[in-house]
């Protein structure tokens, strides 16, 4: 465990998730290249009405016809396999470069669809981008902190907000959202349809409470935080599984690596 | 590899630059998950999508369906009956890896809830519900629509939006937005 404090190690661990990522997405766009053309729901002719004027106008429109799309998603495809193979090379600042601006044209030209794999896509690729190009061990760790915070704050704030909520303090939340076609499943939304309505509310308080107290994997020592991160694999893999939020488990198990380099950092400063 | 080519070192200024950076990033992160009349505009500039909102699933969860449905009007003049448009892919275990029908389906859900939205605060109402029909939401569906194969011997199409509310259907399903006939 003592090796995520190596900077080296965690950035080529976070490097080498968050390319696994980038290539399964890579690959869902390839599949869903026919929607990027004029015919698509992604139709760029279409798309550029959601976006800023002197975007849909601007010389950078070729980008985002299917043409150029397939050569954006194409080349995140060949980074991502480069980067995981090679991950901490001086030369890796251009590809990160390069998934960086891509991104940042993705997002600026999908204006629906997305999702919060997305914007927690972009946070890494910033920080890597960032990291690569200073050059500073202080910057590298103060990017680890970066994506660290960022990927607390996440569970923390999405827990405070269903904490908020009476459908999730009564339990009915998780019932409704298992009984929907786009994210549920047909045999867990009847088992908690059948079952004591504890079953829902334990589920419901469970991922509750586990979120709100996620800040305590900065603070609680090893091995003990090894337990919320643990209880958060499980909980995406249950996501990626069950709701087939299969990014989230990626991306965010990206950011672990940088959690445990700021745990383990906030140990050896106290001692 | 060498490890002192990677990183070398830079001035406290260029730290404390990117200690602001992301410090700001942070902060504007925080202020941003609730959405309020002040902050509204700081997400109209986020052309990037670089402000995130974490919320997920919260405080409202989304507990109901979108489905897009089609029907065509024949040139001899007779209606064919609403046919379902699938956009869900089949849940199976490879949805763990593969789901790329997720973002398909995420695009209707965010087209039918702007146009709930557009309706609910007010922007088209009964007098002007033509209006929708100029929303990029709206043309956006059209255009997909009208590329899709349709029966041999269509003169024009309508598409339907319809909710429904799951498995054990929790309530009578609701019409989102039932379009004019367009002209192929």
């Amino acid at each position: 465990m003592t090796a995520f404090y190596d900077i080296h190690f965690a950035y080529s661990c976070i490097i080498r998730l968050y390319c696994i990522y980038l290539f399964l997405t890579s690959l869902e766009y390839i599949y869903l290249l026919p929607q990027f053309s004029n015919g698509g729901i992604f139709s760029w002719k279409i798309m550029k009405l959601s976006v800023h004027p002197h975007i849909g106008r601007s010389g950078i429109g070729f980008l985002f016809n299917k043409a150029g799309f397939s050569a954006i998603v194409f080349t995140r495809l060949v980074l991502s396999i480069c980067l995981f193979a090679a991950p901490l090379q001086p030369l890796a600042v251009y590809p990160l470069a390069i998934l960086t601006a891509t991104s940042l044209l993705l997002a600026l030209r999908n204006s629906i669809g997305n999702d919060g794999t997305d914007q927690m896509s972009m946070i890494i690729s910033i920080t890597l981008f960032i990291t690569f190009a200073s050059g500073d061990p202080k910057i590298a760790a103060i990017g680890l902190y970066f994506i660290a915070a960022q990927s607390i704050l996440a569970y923390v704030i999405a827990g405070i907000a269903k904490g908020l909520s009476p459908k999730w303090r009564s339990g009915q939340a998780v019932f409704q959202i298992m009984n929907t076609e786009t994210y549920g499943y047909e045999k867990i939304a009847t088992f908690l349809q059948r079952s004591h309505p504890l079953a829902g509310r334990l589920l419901s308080w469970n991922i509750l409470v586990f979120e709100i107290f996620y800040f305590l994997v900065i603070f609680l020592p090893y091995p003990y935080f090894l337990l919320l991160m643990i209880w958060g694999i499980l909980f995406h893999l249950f996501n990626a599984f069950v709701m087939g939020l299969n990014h989230f488990f990626w991306v965010f198990l990206a950011t672990y690596p940088a959690i445990i380099y700021a745990n383990m950092a906030l140990h050896h400063y106290l001692h | 590899m060498i490890l002192s080519s990677l990183f070398k070192r830079t001035t406290h200024m260029t730290v404390i630059l990117t200690i602001a950076f992301y410090g700001a990033w942070l902060f504007i992160t925080l202020i941003s998950q609730t959405r309020y009349k002040w902050n509204v505009r700081v997400f109209s500039f986020d052309i990037f999508r670089l402000i995130p909102v974490w919320t997920f699933f919260a405080p409202n969860p989304g507990v109901s369906d979108y489905n897009l449905l089609l029907r065509s009007r024949l040139n001899n003049g007779t209606l064919t009956g609403f046919t379902s448009i699938p956009l869900r892919g089949r849940k199976n275990i490879g949805v763990a890896l593969f789901n790329p029908k997720r973002r398909l389906q995420k695009a209707l859900h965010d087209h039918a809830q702007a146009i709930t939205m557009q309706v609910a605060g007010g922007n088209i109402k009964e007098e002007n519900k033509d209006n929708i029909k100029l929303t990029f939401n709206y043309i956006s569906i059209l255009n997909y629509c009208v590329k899709l194969p349709s029966v041999a011997g269509s003169s024009s199409l309508q598409f339907m939006i319809l909710e429904s509310f799951g498995y054990h259907e929790l309530q009578e399903p609701q019409l989102v937005l039932n379009s004019g006939f367009h002209k192929l």
